[in-house]
């Protein structure tokens, strides 16, 4: 039954231009409807019924439904797989962002905690391929560096090489479910292959082919969802499967790069497109029943939220589990999570703050840093020396614990060696409710806030480092108020005092004195005049539960008090809360890449520039021993692309407006429409979701990341082509445009092929692959 | 299938098309009925002129001092009246009906407008020029029941929107100051009208044409006032565009009356606002014949064509070794600048800064070659800067050298880039850090010949320069250095910048041997400089100016907090000026109307909601939808009005200057309307209820009014009722102010 069905959607695409033939097949769905409805084992009833109204169509032969479905697609991933393969060795040093991803990956070979602006999933998968490749993860993976023998770099490019690879196949069968022609399916399959960047972009250990790999399966997952509800099938075991595919490849995206949440809205959008029109057939007409209406919002919300989502915890959940031992990315992570490191650098001395202890104090908000602060001043304001929370560890992350300006007047001290009419008090520890100061240790000063408005936040006040152990300012007091002790595993420390600071597991709030405010990280950056690093205000926080405002100790010496017998257990870390705050650091570090605007960078490029091929990117060294490799997309996939999404525009006004005007008719169970809908308005969409967020983005841009935006702007190729030449020429004119359109994508690839394959010998041999002006070939 | 699915007859307004039904364009006699105006809506016109005289016009001389934004558009007022070039943010329609008024009642142009306060001396026609604010406002009272009564609202209902418009606090308050936003929502309310005019008549006829013209001629005017007109266009255009395809969905209108339509509102709504727009213009630069406060923010093509440019038209051509020149950043269109004040942090040294104002000392540099120089020697003779020669530049007044310290600039503190600063004396001998290669990159349009490419030509050569000492190319930008920096622009040197913001050109060239002798050495030439490159200059000058806009100031406001009035504007206040002896306490505090903020703000939620519902249910592909006459009504200019509202008020979250209460006033009057339409709707759905929720409104709004009269127009007050007032933390009228 299943193979009759598919001759029947292939044949029917074969000739559409019998309207006749087509009108009655727009009956023919709407009848399908209605009856599929009212019994589903008269399925095969209809398919009959179906077949009988299509007399005029010749049959196909059985070999030629062979070639479209096997060797077809065989034939095009085998000139894929050539051209992505084919000398994927010649350069035997790391390229381009290897240096990041590759790195990443031996991360996970050893363990070692890592952070980073991009989900897990497509580093787990580099780090799998370096295990594959029997790599131990001892490599730096420096920009430009030779691999060492030990590092089988080249089969770790294959693995990458793999899913660039496999999106020829996915976008050939995505041509074919979306109902076009063999023209139009081998016009879509060669774009794919010789589309330039992803080419030279799968051939190194990069995320970006992962991404288009998933991206390519969404939107096949989608067509193939599309041609089952049409049919509607979709509650059936295929349809189920179907739609568990789809949350599967979002899910996935998803878990590469943030940029899959954009393929993520075009299939919600589309299934809300599905939905709404179910609920006016449940309301208006008698096709939907309660149940059935229901059963299709469940399946949706477990296959394409709940599935993917789990997925998307599911890689956050490896990834936590692979990387136990302390590594870089231990500064801007909560204390407890680098507690349970192995090998962490946590100094932990004695289990109870004192007045004296030497302290770093780490955030418990959303970006969870240390407090900070350096010999720079702010550049308003107070004109005082800058506080920050800071991400990594050194020196001028240490404050000291110092008594209140009361205690300071009487001569008492217990950060300083004593002089002969003061006392040093070195053994009081500190309680709730102490008023404490805290000297920077580096600069000496104190900390301390005034009642002007923050640099950045503007509403809270500012936060300071101010004056030194000679002067007594009001201002400089903070008083402690304890609000949550975390419990240790351990048996050994089951008695700790809940009055006292304990390091790690003590959570805390800094009150100003004066200005009853707390001492908080506001999520928000400082400028350049601050490093980029966070803000830190005071801040009247009216929610005693504001993670902003908590604040435990971390590293802790005092060498007056004791330390104790035991190694301290630290409490285990919690997912969730791990979880979060590992994302929205990467969500804070993603909108940190503000490029400087009077700053020249010759890779970045600007969102105007990739429709038209602008600017590429040399992705090495250009030196005359160094094979070179330049990023840049096949002229004429690109600027064709580009056509077709302008003509695609007009294409709609036209449509809307012969509409609009009833000269032509749009149902939404008609066949037409439906096959508009997948195959011009859904691309249309993802061409637009992908490439839109980029122009309002402030984040550095590169020419790759026009890479998914432009898989969908091919989809609009073939739409148009379709359109445009394939239904409305004769077969020899069909025939030679399509000829035409298929030498000039191979030719321009061929012309431009030592770009993508790696030059060899010095660069000016090559000056002839300069179309552009632009170009830094 | 929705063919047999439909109901046997077609609800009223559809039409049996070729697929499907279709809507009707047609007018229906009821609507158009109820809304025309009768003996009894003309005697309302009355009642409601003569509130409005006394509610706007009471005490209208009071305070006799300078309020608010009057500082600002009374001396524009001056400069026009001098005749000296300015360049403002805001178009200058209204500032030019200022000064003409201020003209015909024989102003002598003297009186200053320094600071809010002011006592006005009796020359200043202050009160002719607040009248015609107050008569804009009374304008718009009319045209708000004029409105209502289009949009179907029955006249007690239209007497009570534009009673709440004649009462909402902030208007009154706005119409009583020489200001622009009472005008600027006067004429939209005219495009408003017109708009609606036309949707109330059988289009295409004569009658029809000219109320799209009174539309387009209120757009021309609001969009001359001030920039946010550009938003009332945008709602007509979004309407406009929404109409044409209700005409193309309407198979009874012919293709040939398609065309007619589209034409008809390219005529009225495009071609008759540019006209005006563009005039309003051609009147300021006619206006403005001299040079002025604005002129250091054109280029020297622009400035050569005002009367008293000789100097400019007169300039070398040619700069030489010992010229003093002005520097221009070409972007930014401000002078290098240096002055005696240094630098708090960094290298400590002076500051150098880009400042927009000229003439001034302090922009003036003396090009000189990298060695040391006896005095007046390079002055002695001739010799050309070329391209790729090394200079240096002494700063005149200050005596000191440009100089660039390997030390991160003051603001933009980047590895890449070095603070620029003025350091060194006359006796400086040869040092690479204060060494910069002139590289010319292009040549400006007036530029005749390819000279100013090989040497550096006033006006013509755009360059950059390059330190030599750390090779960093000196640029600035938007950047604004803080209060110890006045404000100015950042410069500094940036090693491999962006290309735009390196640019600079010299912009006057003075050499003692060049400057007299027009016979050797050519001067400066510049072609006529056309009316559109002067608007299109001008208006790159607004947005730089506009951009600029981003302190702090103590009464500016975050737009999501204005429909809640959480924050007001001190407009006056006698305690900021000596007071008279024999003058009461008196404060002028911009606030909304409570009542009529909140109630708007509830009704434009429920409306968004509503519609979005609407918008579901009308989308359903399986039914003809279907309202009766009164809900369809609301629908329509709810939707209407809502979207007038969120255009007006939306944009304001995009922008990055500093906003105040007052820019919310044109999205405020849209939501007025939404009050009476939904007034309205519910009179004719439930006519009790709706009557009681007409009631509570109009009392709880005049409730608000009375409370802060003393406020709106400057009145006495006891400091005890003043407290009383104070409902949010954010008003902070001065109660201290009244004397008991």
């Amino acid at each position: 039954m299943n193979s009759e069905k598919a001759l029947f959607t292939s044949s029917v695409h074969l000739q559409e231009d019998d309207t006749n033939s087509t009108n009655k097949l727009a009956h023919r769905h709407t009848g399908d409807n209605v009856l599929q409805f009212r019994d589903d084992e008269n399925l095969e009833e209809i398919i009959l019924k179906t077949k009988s109204l299509n007399i005029n169509s010749q049959e196909l032969s059985e070999w030629s439904q062979v070639f479209i479905d096997y060797i077809n697609p065989l034939i095009l991933t085998a000139i894929s797989a050539f051209v992505r393969l084919y000398r994927i060795d010649s350069s035997n040093k790391v390229v381009w962002d290897e240096a990041h991803f590759g790195k990443f990956g031996s991360h996970y070979l050893k363990h070692e905690f890592y952070f980073d602006v991009h989900p897990p999933l497509g580093k787990l998968l580099v780090g799998l391929s370096g295990f594959l490749a029997g790599y131990k993860g001892d490599f730096k993976f420096e920009s430009g560096m030779t691999y060492p023998d030990d590092c089988n770099y080249v089969l770790m490019r294959c693995f990458n090489s793999l899913f660039g690879i496999l999106c020829t196949p996915l976008a050939y069968k995505t041509g074919v479910l979306l109902g076009y022609s063999q023209l139009t399916v081998w016009f879509l399959s060669l774009s794919v292959i010789f589309e330039m960047i992803s080419l030279t972009l799968s051939k190194f250990i990069l995320l970006d082919s992962m991404l288009l790999f998933f991206t390519v399966l969404a939107y096949y997952c989608l067509a193939k969802v599309h041609t089952l509800r049409v049919t509607n099938e979709i509650l059936t075991r295929k349809g189920t499967k179907a739609l568990i595919f789809m949350g599967f490849s979002i899910g996935c995206v998803c878990s590469v790069k943030w940029v899959g949440l954009f393929v993520t809205v075009l299939i919600g959008i589309y299934i809300l497109y599905d939905l709404l029109i179910k609920s006016y057939q449940l309301v208006s007409t008698s096709q939907l029943n309660y149940k059935i209406y229901v059963l299709h919002w469940i399946s949706r919300i477990l296959t394409l939220i709940v599935y993917p989502v789990i997925i998307y915890l599911l890689c956050f959940k490896i990834h936590f589990i692979v990387l136990n031992h302390s590594g870089p990315g231990d500064g801007s992570i909560s204390t407890l999570l680098q507690a349970s490191l192995e090998g962490n650098t946590i100094k932990q001395g004695p289990r109870s703050v004192a007045f004296g202890s030497m302290i770093t104090l780490r955030s418990q908000g959303l970006s969870p840093n240390l407090i900070h602060s350096h010999d720079h001043l702010y550049p308003e304001g107070s004109q005082l020396q800058q506080v920050t929370t800071y991400g990594f560890k050194d020196a001028n992350n240490n404050f000291l614990v110092e008594f209140d300006v009361d205690s300071g007047s009487r001569g008492e001290y217990a950060v300083l060696e004593p002089l002969a009419n003061e006392t040093g008090n070195f053994h009081t520890l500190v309680r709730n409710g102490d008023t404490i100061r805290l000297v920077h240790e580096v600069t000496g000063c104190f900390l301390h806030a005034e009642p002007i408005p923050a640099p950045v936040s503007r509403h809270h006040f500012e936060v300071s480092c101010f004056a030194d152990l000679d002067t007594n300012d009001l201002r400089d007091e903070w008083i402690i108020e304890i609000s949550e002790q975390e419990k240790s595993p351990s048996h050994h420390f089951q008695n700790e005092d809940p009055e006292e600071i304990h390091p790690i597991s003590t959570n805390f709030r800094l009150r100003h004195k004066i200005l009853g405010c707390y001492l908080s990280s506001t999520g928000y950056s400082y400028p350049s005049w601050g490093f980029q690093q966070g803000e830190v205000a005071c801040k009247h926080a009216f929610l005693k539960k504001d993670k902003n405002t908590w604040w435990n100790v971390e590293d802790h010496i005092n060498s007056k008090l004791e330390t104790p017998p035991h190694q301290y257990v630290a409490p285990e870390p919690k997912f969730w809360k791990e979880f979060i705050l590992l994302n929205y650091g990467m969500l804070a570090s993603n909108n940190a890449l503000v490029p400087d605007p009077d700053k020249f960078d010759k890779l970045s490029s600007e969102w105007w520039e990739w429709p038209f091929l602008m600017t590429g990117i040399r992705l090495c060294a250009w030196g005359a021993t160094d094979v070179k490799y330049f990023l840049i997309g096949n002229p004429v996939v690109t600027w064709s692309s580009t056509l077709a999404l302008l003509l695609f525009m007009f294409y709609c006004l036209n449509r809307a407006i012969k509409f609009q005007r009833q000269l032509i008719h749009y149902d939404v169970f008609d066949k037409d429409w439906n096959a508009f809908l997948i195959q011009g308005i859904m691309p249309f969409l993802g061409w637009f979701l992908h490439y839109f967020p980029f122009i309002i983005m402030g984040r550095v841009k590169y020419l790759h990341h026009y890479v998914p935006a432009l898989y969908f702007a091919i989809l609009i190729s073939g739409f148009m082509l379709e359109t445009l030449i394939y239904k409305k020429a004769n077969r020899i004119m069909s025939w030679l445009i399509y000829g035409a359109m298929y030498t000039s994508v191979v030719g321009s690839f061929w012309y431009l092929k030592d770009l993508a394959l790696g030059m060899d010998g010095p660069a000016s041999t090559f000056k002839h692959l300069k179309i552009l002006s632009s170009w830094m070939v | 299938m929705p063919f047999q699915e439909k109901p046997p007859r077609l609800p009223p307004g559809y039409k049996v098309g070729k697929f499907r039904v279709f809507h009707s364009t047609v007018l229906s006699p009821p609507k158009v009925n109820g809304t025309l105006l009768s003996k009894f809506d003309h005697f309302l016109i009355v009642f409601l002129l003569s509130l409005a005289f006394i509610i706007r016009l009471y005490n209208l001389p009071y305070p006799p001092r300078v309020v608010f934004d009057e500082v600002h558009f009374g001396s524009f007022a001056r400069d026009y009246f001098r005749g000296e070039f300015f360049v403002d943010v805001h178009p200058p329609l209204v500032k030019l009906v200022f000064y003409w008024i201020a003209l015909t009642l024989k102003w002598d142009g003297k009186f200053p407008f320094e600071q809010i306060g002011d006592l006005y001396d009796t020359e200043v026609p202050y009160v002719a020029m607040r009248l015609f604010s107050a008569l804009c406002g009374i304008g718009t009272v009319v045209l708000t029941f004029l409105i209502l009564r289009l949009s179907n609202c029955r006249s007690l209902v239209a007497l009570i929107g534009a009673l709440l418009v004649l009462i909402e606090n902030s208007l009154v308050i706005q119409s009583r100051a020489i200001l622009l936003d009472c005008p600027l929502i006067f004429f939209m309310t005219i495009a408003i009208y017109g708009y609606k005019k036309q949707r109330m008549i059988e289009p295409l006829s004569t009658k029809w044409f000219k109320a799209l013209l009174l539309c387009g001629i209120g757009l021309g005017l609001t969009v001359s006032s001030k920039l946010t007109g550009l938003f009332t266009i945008a709602w007509v255009g979004v309407l406009t565009i929404i109409e044409l395809w209700n005409y193309i969905g309407d198979l009874h209108v012919t293709v040939q009356q398609l065309y007619l339509h589209f034409a008809a509102r390219v005529v009225a709504l495009i071609i008759v606002p540019l006209t005006i727009y563009l005039s309003v213009f051609q009147i300021h630069f006619i206006s403005l014949p001299y040079n002025g406060s604005g002129s250091g923010a054109m280029s020297p093509n622009f400035k050569s064509s005002l009367i008293d440019s000789d100097e400019l038209r007169n300039m070398p051509v040619e700069v030489s070794y010992g010229s003093t020149v002005t520097i221009k950043h070409n972007n930014l269109e401000s002078y290098l600048h240096s002055h005696d004040h240094n630098y708090p942090g960094g290298s400590k040294e002076q500051q150098v800064s880009l400042y927009g104002f000229s003439p001034d000392e302090n922009n003036e540099w003396i090009i000189e070659t990298k060695n040391k120089n006896r005095e007046g020697q390079l002055q002695s003779r001739f010799r050309p800067v070329k391209d790729g020669d090394i200079i240096r530049l002494y700063h005149n007044t200050t005596g000191k050298y440009l100089h660039v310290n390997d030390i991160r600039p003051p603001i933009s503190e980047h590895d890449y880039s070095n603070e620029v600063s003025c350091h060194g004396d006359r006796e400086l001998l040869g040092d690479i850090n204060y060494e910069f290669k002139v590289r010319i990159m292009n040549k400006k349009s007036h530029a005749t010949n390819n000279l100013p490419m090989i040497k550096l030509r006033a006006t013509e050569s755009i360059f950059q320069l390059i330190h030599q000492g750390t090779k960093c190319v000196m640029l600035s930008h938007a950047e604004k250095l803080p209060n110890w920096g006045f404000g100015q622009n950042e410069v500094l040197c940036v090693n491999e910048p962006t290309i735009p913001n390196t640019f600079w050109y010299i912009e006057t060239n003075s050499h003692p041997l060049l400057n007299n002798d027009t016979e050797n050495y050519a001067r400066v030439k510049f072609p006529p400089y056309t009316f559109l490159e002067k608007i299109w200059e001008y208006h790159k000058a607004m947005v730089r100016i506009n951009k600029s806009f981003t302190d702090d100031h103590v009464y500016s406001s975050k737009a999501e907090t204005w429909p809640f009035v959480l924050r007001g504007i001190n407009y006056f206040s006698n305690e900021i000026s000596d007071k008279l002896t024999d003058e009461e306490g008196s404060h002028i505090y911009l606030l909304g109307n409570l009542a009529i903020y909140y109630v708007a703000f509830f009704l434009l939620m429920w409306g968004i909601a509503k519609l979005f519902f609407v918008l579901i249910k009308n989308m359903n592909p399986f039914i003809i939808p279907y309202e009766p006459l009164a809900t369809s009504i609301y629908i329509q200019n709810s939707f209407e009005i809502i979207l007038g509202w969120a255009l007006h008020y939306f944009p304001s979250f995009y922008m990055k200057r500093q906003l105040f209460l007052h820019h919310y006033l044109p999205a405020l009057f849209f939501s007025i309307l939404l009050i009476a339409q939904f007034i309205e709707y519910q009179v004719s759905r439930r006519r009790l209820f709706g009557y009681f929720i007409m009631a509570s409104v109009v009392l709880s709004a005049v409730y608000c009014y009375i409370t802060f009269i003393p406020i709106i127009y400057g009145t006495d007050w006891t400091r005890a009722a003043c407290n009383n007032a104070k409902w949010f933390r954010g008003w902070d009228f001065d109660c201290m102010t009244y004397t008991h």
